[in-house]
């Protein structure tokens, strides 16, 4: 007999129903209603009796909405819909027509109904839902407590003048019927929406809130930064303290502040009007997350000290809205933006400009620079660089252009001062008629000089150097009429506000040399100065020279009339000289006043011995002198020690030498011209060279030669003449010495220095030049040449060819 | 006599209140009394009876999918699946390993919006049901777009692509539109709309919403007709063949079928979406047997099992929609 059923049932199938069967049109949703289980009683093979009502769980809705008849997986499912099989909230009372199920949670069923019901909304709008959701009217009527506008403590509703984003609808909120008309749907969606409160959009990036309140978003179309007090943001310097967490304020998903950090926008029993998370009364909303700003209570920047009359943009007096107010508002300007680069300097010149409250504290021309990071900080060779930090102990802060802290941000006025401190090492502050700032208070965030070591540790070398003045000369005064004392060690040169054009320069300049770094070294080192002992005279290595023109090429730092690092600008001074560093190759950190330099250090930018790397650095070829004959400090000294001269310092003195000419160091010996005379100083009997003196060095003078073509110096062909008396060079004159020797390169083919000991030349080498060595006599001589040479340099061949000639004792 | 009344019972079209009515009325009395015996000398409780074919699980494919709803397996043994919410297609090697995903939500080419079918060529082309897009997009075997078909609204209707397949011999795509209740027929190759097969209703050749569809080795089509809780088979002239399962909770019934595959010999797999269960009919359309795990005589319960596939290894793959994973087994005889 129970082989019916099977039977039975294939008969069903292949016989379909020609009409709609009541009874499966209704137990298609209704699945107790299943004959098996409801008149049978009993379950199947297949699945359990079925007891419990399922008609409207969400398991049973969506054996539909799964896109086998309608897809509504994104939309309803997936955890992205108003809440069921859960209770509603205790306070919540739930009108009747929304049933619960058996257990009092609620269904798909509490809100919808397959039935329909009556309603003014058209099918497109009524989702099978229980009553009218006109307007969210039946939303309201289980959130009763979320409806009522602000006089309720809730985001307003109805109506508004305001118009509601597109971006809103385009994100599935809806209008209500009336103009611009906020309703709960403008904002939350039952279904699908994956984020907090079934809102449309987070309003845990402040997105939502911002799409109508764009008039608060920090920055507008143009990127300009609003005057708004920041969101999304992490807090920097501020911990939100728990009890705001406690009252409803949210943060961001990674903890930003957002718009619900201060505003509560439902069921706000606190501070209605604005539905602030705290009752805002003279400023302590911001002063419970700003407690630090609190120490500007007892400075100048409390206005209630400084200026009480001071109204902000909205008329409002320090005493009336509290100490924050007067320069921030959180949604508005507070004051009118002074002139700067960025949003902070303009915040801070709103007041400390001419004709404002802080006129008497305008930083005036030239100010340390703005608008720069630090960390870009050029060269560090050469100790060029303008600052030089330790990125992990730098602990100033760095703003954007929108006046956010950013560590790849630029300075700013707060990344020295900090506004609401008056000194680094108390949260009081002073209040007196006479009270003066120094670098130890001034809204400075650290002391000076320790605030300038952060960004300039590189300049701090100069410490306990001849130029540490506070060492040197504690009683001079910078131009503010301060001691070193009382400046700091910067500040003895340097001012951060009020300087000169050209480094920030703090003294009297007293020259005006056409070149500033060079006046800031003449306003020390001149002859009333307080370097006086070391002051540049004449017959000095040349200053504000362009070494392009000279076709030099150098390393070292050149600069333009106004100071600045320039590759083609001029010589001075400091290229020369890092005033900031005595010792370039060996940093000093123990007292170094007394000290007397030496061409190692005396602030040089490189050492000069053993090697002259800084002469070298110009003058290249001369440098080829190094480790030859003519290199002293292997050769022998003159006075100074071979350290102290080093190689080029033996024949030329760089300052105050007593000879224009080449800066010579040296005495002179006798000859025909100076040139000659410069080099019989040393090539002479009693000379250091005695054993290198010409038997005969001489050439015909009246002879003289025309060396067009052949005065272009680094060409193959280079013979110069020179001037007898002055050594200056010519285009027409007697040859001397050095028209055929290169006295600083041994050998003409090899560009190089020497070997490091005495070696005995031949005609090919012998400091001769180039054309000496291969043309030059030719070119005259023709192949009379080479008996005119050995006329003019072999006695034995002399006397031979001219026995009349008498030879010089010396040379015999 | 007594078969009838049992129908009666079985397939009465009254609820509750109207079979008491029914009841009271007093020239049925004789009939029900008589039923009633017969019901409670040999169909009280549990039928008899139920045969189970066995599957042995070997592997899940899981990749953090939203809903799935339908998959496919090429030749090469790599298993396509369509993560609809997510607007994806994941595809995994034949043990499981995720390969690559491709599809994101959007209405340009490649892009996809709720897709819910899907269908792998011999060659490895993917056929795409991008049912918010109302298209079938074609695919390399690498998720590469390559072309597609637009199917139009019919009658104002907008077309709600819900599945295709492909018979390659006959050079025709078979694609369901779930809300016009009909199988669109297109050429291969031209993409041309060749046949339309099927209208609303509940006879034969008529569909209330049909869903996924699968074909038999002789491109027979299986069509899953929702609404009418039943599969409809179709030759592929789209001629009526044969219904399978019905109404009800029983062996042989469905009550939300969902998914339809048919493996090497015939038997037709049919999953439920409500009960949880996948049955087995013969070719004929008679009822089988149900799916068990190895080793146990009992029902296996899916968590909302919606596409299956059989393939060529006699391996079951069943789409659970609610446990966002694609579990693969071995048919065991």
């Amino acid at each position: 007999m129970c082989s019916v059923l099977p039977n039975a049932v294939t008969y069903a199938v292949v016989e379909a129903p020609r009409n709609p069967d009541s009874a499966k049109e209704c137990a298609i949703c209704h699945y107790r209603w299943i004959d098996t289980f409801y008149l049978d009683g009993r379950g199947s093979d297949l699945v359990p009796y079925q007891q419990e009502k399922v008609v409207a769980s969400v398991d049973m809705c969506f054996t539909c909405h799964d896109g086998s008849v309608v897809d509504s997986r994104a939309k309803v499912y997936n955890d992205k819909h108003h809440n069921t099989d859960k209770p509603p909230p205790e306070h919540m009372n739930i009108p009747k027509i929304f049933p619960l199920d058996e257990k009092g949670n609620m269904q798909c069923a509490t809100c919808h109904t397959a039935h329909g019901v009556p309603s003014e909304m058209g099918i497109e709008k009524t989702i099978f839902i229980r009553a009218s959701n006109n307007n969210s009217s039946m939303c309201k009527m289980c959130h009763t407590d979320q409806t009522g506008g602000v006089d309720k403590g809730n985001h307003p509703v109805g109506t508004s003048e305001k118009e509601i984003s597109e971006t809103i609808m385009t994100h599935g909120g809806r209008k209500g019927d009336g103009k611009n008309e906020i309703i709960c749907e403008t904002c939350h969606t039952v279904h699908g929406s994956p984020n907090e409160s079934f809102l449309i959009e987070s309003a845990r990036n402040s997105g939502l809130c911002l799409e109508c309140h764009a008039n608060k978003k920090i920055f507008d179309a143009e990127g300009k930064r609003n005057h708004q007090h920041v969101v999304n943001v992490k807090p920097v310097n501020v911990t939100i303290p728990e009890e705001v967490i406690d009252r409803g304020a949210k943060l961001g998903w990674q903890g930003e502040i957002i718009c619900q950090t201060c505003h509560k926008v439902h069921n706000n029993n606190i501070e209605k009007r604005l539905l602030l998370i705290m009752k805002d009364e003279k400023s302590t909303l911001c002063l419970t997350c700003h407690k630090n700003k609190n120490y500007l209570a007892d400075t100048k920047h409390n206005l209630t000290h400084s200026a009480p009359e001071e109204k902000n943009l909205e008329g409002k007096t320090v005493a009336e809205t509290g100490i924050c107010s007067p320069c921030h508002l959180p949604h508005k300007e507070a004051r009118t933006s002074g002139k700067g680069e960025d949003f902070i300097t303009r915040l801070c010149l709103s007041c400390h400009t001419k004709g404002n409250i802080a006129e008497k504290a305008v930083p005036v021309d030239y100010r340390h620079p703005l608008g720069i990071n630090p960390f870009n900080n050029g060269d560090h060779k050469l100790n060029l660089a303008t600052s030089s930090m330790d990125e992990s102990t730098f602990t100033l802060p760095l703003f954007n252009k929108y006046g956010i802290q950013d560590r790849d941000g630029n300075v700013t006025c707060t990344t020295c001062h900090d506004p609401h401190r008056w000194r680094s090492d108390s949260e009081k502050g002073e209040i007196s008629e006479n009270v003066k700032g120094n670098s130890l208070t001034s809204f400075l965030r650290r002391p000076a000089p320790d605030i300038c070591k952060e960004c300039h540790s590189n300049k701090f070398f100069i410490e306990n150097s001849k130029h540490d003045i506070a060492k040197v000369a504690p009683e001079e005064k910078n131009a503010l009429d301060q001691t070193p004392a009382e400046s700091g060690i910067c500040g003895v040169c340097h001012l951060v506000h009020g300087g000169q054009q050209g480094y920030l320069w703090a003294r009297k300049t007293v020259s005006e040399s056409g070149n500033v770094v060079q006046d800031l070294c003449i306003a020390c080192h001149n002859e009333q100065g307080m370097a006086k002992e070391k002051i540049v005279k004449d017959y000095s290595h040349p200053v504000n020279i362009s070494l392009t023109e000279s076709g030099l090429t150098t390393t070292l730092p050149l600069f333009d009339n106004k100071g600045h690092l320039d590759d083609n600008g001029l010589m001075t001074c400091e290229t020369c000289h890092d005033p900031h560093t005595w010792s370039a190759d060996n940093i000093m950190n123990g007292e170094h006043i007394k000290i007397e330099g030496n061409v190692r250090n005396s602030f040089l930018r490189m050492s000069n011995f053993p090697s002259p790397r800084l002469c070298g650095n110009c003058h290249k070829d001369e440098s080829y002198v190094e480790m030859t004959d003519h290199d002293m400090t292997i050769s022998e000294s003159f006075g100074l020690t071979a350290a102290e001269a080093g190689t080029c310092g033996v024949c030329h003195n760089v300052h105050n030498s007593k000879n224009k000419t080449r800066l010579w160091a040296l005495g002179f010996g006798d000859g025909p011209s100076l040139m000659d005379k410069m080099c019989n100083y040393c090539h002479a009997g009693d000379g250091s060279a005695k054993d290198k003196v010409p038997v005969i060095a001489s050439h015909p003078d009246d002879q003289l030669i025309n060396n067009i073509g052949r005065d272009i110096k680094h060409t193959p062909n280079y013979f110069p003449i020179y001037n007898d008396s002055s050594g200056e060079y010519l285009t027409v004159g007697n040859i001397s010495c050095p028209s055929c020797h290169n006295v600083h390169q041994w050998d003409p083919k090899f560009k190089t220095t020497g070997p490091g000991k005495n070696v005995e030349g031949n005609a090919t080498n012998s400091f001769l030049r180039m054309q000496t060595y291969s043309l030059l006599c030719i070119d005259c001589h023709g192949l009379d040449a080479l008996f005119r040479f050995k006329y003019y340099h072999d006695v034995e061949e002399r006397v031979e060819k001219t026995k009349n000639i008498i030879v010089p004792d010396h040379a015999r | 006599m007594s078969g009838s009344v049992l129908l009666l019972l079985r397939h009465s079209r009254c609820h509750a209140m109207k079979m008491k009515q029914l009841l009271h009325r007093p020239e049925i009395i004789s009939i029900v009394s008589s039923t009633v015996i017969f019901a409670l000398l040999f169909c009280s409780g549990p039928a008899f009876g139920i045969s189970f074919t066995s599957i042995q699980h070997l592997h899940n494919v899981t990749y953090d999918m939203s809903e799935p709803s339908d998959l496919a397996v090429s030749r090469s043994g790599q298993i396509y699946i369509v993560d609809g919410v997510n607007n994806r297609v994941v595809v995994s090697s034949k043990k499981g390993k995720v390969l690559f995903t491709f599809g994101e939500k959007g209405s340009d080419m490649g892009q996809m919006l709720f897709p819910l079918g899907i269908f792998v060529d011999s060659y490895g082309q993917v056929y795409l049901a991008d049912s918010g897009n109302h298209r079938i997009q074609i695919f390399n075997p690498f998720g590469e777009y390559e072309s597609h078909i637009n199917i139009p609204p019919f009658e104002g209707t907008p077309a709600d692509p819900t599945d295709v397949t492909v018979d390659e011999s006959r050079n025709r795509i078979f694609i369901v539109d779930n809300n016009n209740h009909h199988i669109l027929v297109y050429d291969l190759q031209t993409f041309e709309l060749l046949d339309t097969y099927g209208a609303p209703g509940m006879g034969k050749r008529e569909f209330r919403y049909p869903f996924l569809i699968s074909s038999d080795k002789n491109n027979y089509l299986y069509i899953v007709d929702v609404i009418n809780t039943r599969v409809q088979v179709l030759n592929p002239d789209g001629k009526f063949v044969q219904f399978i399962g019905g109404w009800g909770v029983e062996k042989g019934e469905f009550f939300r079928p969902k998914g339809v595959a048919v493996d090497s010999s015939g038997r037709v797999f049919v999953s439920d979406g409500y009960m949880g269960v996948i049955q087995v009919f013969k070719a004929n359309g008679e009822f089988d047997s149900v799916i068990s795990d190895a080793g146990k005589s009992a029902v296996k319960k899916f968590n909302k099992p919606v596409g299956i596939f059989i393939d060529n290894s006699n391996r079951l793959y069943v789409v659970e929609m609610f446990a966002n994973r694609v579990g693969v087994y071995d048919i065991l005889h």
